[in-house]
């Protein structure tokens, strides 16, 4: 389970590329591509920033429509995907 | 006897006569690929199956029954026929094909399975597709209405300042049997594509454009039983670089070379750079109706 204070960061093998509002992460180790559309492209803006998981669910509360415990449950999700993918690692 | 041929974007030499593209004659400027014909292998080195290997920075791959081709750091195809009796036609096929795509790699070209047409504002338009869905055929209607085209198969891609360029290939587009019939074209009077019985080289050199083009959108070619009449579909920045990803042309080799990083970001920039569309085509509209359909809608 992720802390408030948790920031994340790209995983050395993996390069990742804005294709208008879209993301596409590669693995170079594995050879693998992961599409995130811009939903998860907005996610990633902010975790390349170094925000923390708290800082990151503040500014998506004053950017939508959604409350706390469901926008919490939906960014940890799309957090521990890109992790199970190595895509990214926590920061502690 | 050397024979000098550009297509693809590059200029090669080769030891023996090629029929596909078209010859410079007198040519003495500077050479990209030396291609050499030799004599065919010991059966000891004959392989009853294929073969793609990484050497340094040679690649050896071996056709069936075909020849080994051994591809040399972007600039050098050997080939060693299997048997004695080789067929010249069936060597170039493969030469033309699997070959010079792992050499076009290696030169970092990217490399599609895509045709080219030249639309009325000169710039050039791709379409992708799977196959059947009908790219050949609808190459030969942009021709027979009047349309250049640059390659039927094959699109060579390379950025040159912040535009995309695609090179010629040659001037022929490769039509199955059936498809000659929309052309009033008969069997007889064409070349069959080796090992495709019902596959003709249809010789189009008047509609041929021997100079690069700027390429200003790709087009997937997608038979529909959803649609009645074409649509075309704007695709995001993700659906255009998998579309991209999914037309490289030979992509099994990517790996085996080493080029799937760089392909990674060639791809991304492409997929920025140059608009993808789908273009969803009623099964029962005819090659001609389609290019008509674009020209109502000034999409050519």
């Amino acid at each position: 389970m992720f802390k408030r204070e948790t920031s994340f960061r790209l995983n050395d093998h993996t390069l990742v590329s804005n294709i208008n509002n879209d993301l596409v992460f590669f693995d170079t180790d594995k050879g693998m591509y992961y599409g995130v559309n811009s939903i998860g492209a907005v996610l990633w803006e902010h975790i390349q920033q170094q925000k923390t998981l708290g800082e990151l669910i503040a500014t998506l509360l004053e950017r939508f429509d959604v409350n706390e415990e469901r926008c919490w449950q939906d960014v940890t999700k799309v957090l521990d995907q890109m992790i199970a993918k190595q895509l990214i690692c926590p920061v502690f | 006897m050397e024979y000098y041929y550009q297509l693809y974007g590059v200029i090669v030499k080769t030891n023996f006569c090629l029929f596909t593209p078209r010859q410079m004659s007198n040519y003495l400027g500077k050479v990209d690929i030396d291609i050499s014909l030799h004599q065919p292998v010991s059966l000891a080195e004959c392989s009853s199956q294929g073969y793609i290997k990484k050497r340094g920075q040679s690649i050896l791959l071996s056709i069936v029954d075909v020849a080994i081709f051994k591809i040399v750091a972007g600039k050098k195809i050997t080939i060693h026929p299997f048997c004695v009796r080789y067929d010249q036609k069936e060597i170039e096929l493969y030469l033309l094909g699997s070959a010079f795509s792992i050499v076009l790699h290696q030169r970092k070209l990217s490399v599609f399975h895509a045709n080219a047409i030249v639309a009325s504002n000169q710039r050039v338009l791709l379409f992708a597709g799977e196959s059947g869905a009908g790219k050949s055929t609808l190459a030969a209607a942009f021709c027979q209405k009047g349309y250049q085209y640059l390659t039927d198969d094959v699109s060579v891609l390379y950025q040159q300042d912040i535009h995309w360029w695609v090179a010629p290939a040659y001037p022929y587009i490769k039509l199955w049997d059936n498809s000659l019939q929309f052309f009033a074209m008969h069997k007889r009077n064409h070349i069959p594509v080796i090992n495709r019985e019902n596959k003709f080289y249809v010789n189009f050199h008047e509609q041929f454009c021997s100079c690069p083009g700027l390429v200003s959108g790709m087009f997937m070619l997608n038979r529909s039983q959803a649609v009645d009449n074409p649509c075309l579909v704007k695709l995001s920045g993700l659906q255009a670089y998998q579309l991209y990803l999914k037309n490289i042309y030979r992509i099994q080799f990517l790996s085996a070379l080493g080029l799937l990083t760089q392909q990674f970001h060639t791809i991304s920039k492409l997929a920025r750079d140059v608009p993808c569309f789908r273009l969803d085509v009623p099964h029962s509209l005819s090659p001609q109706n389609i290019v008509t359909w674009m020209e109502t809608h000034n999409y050519v």
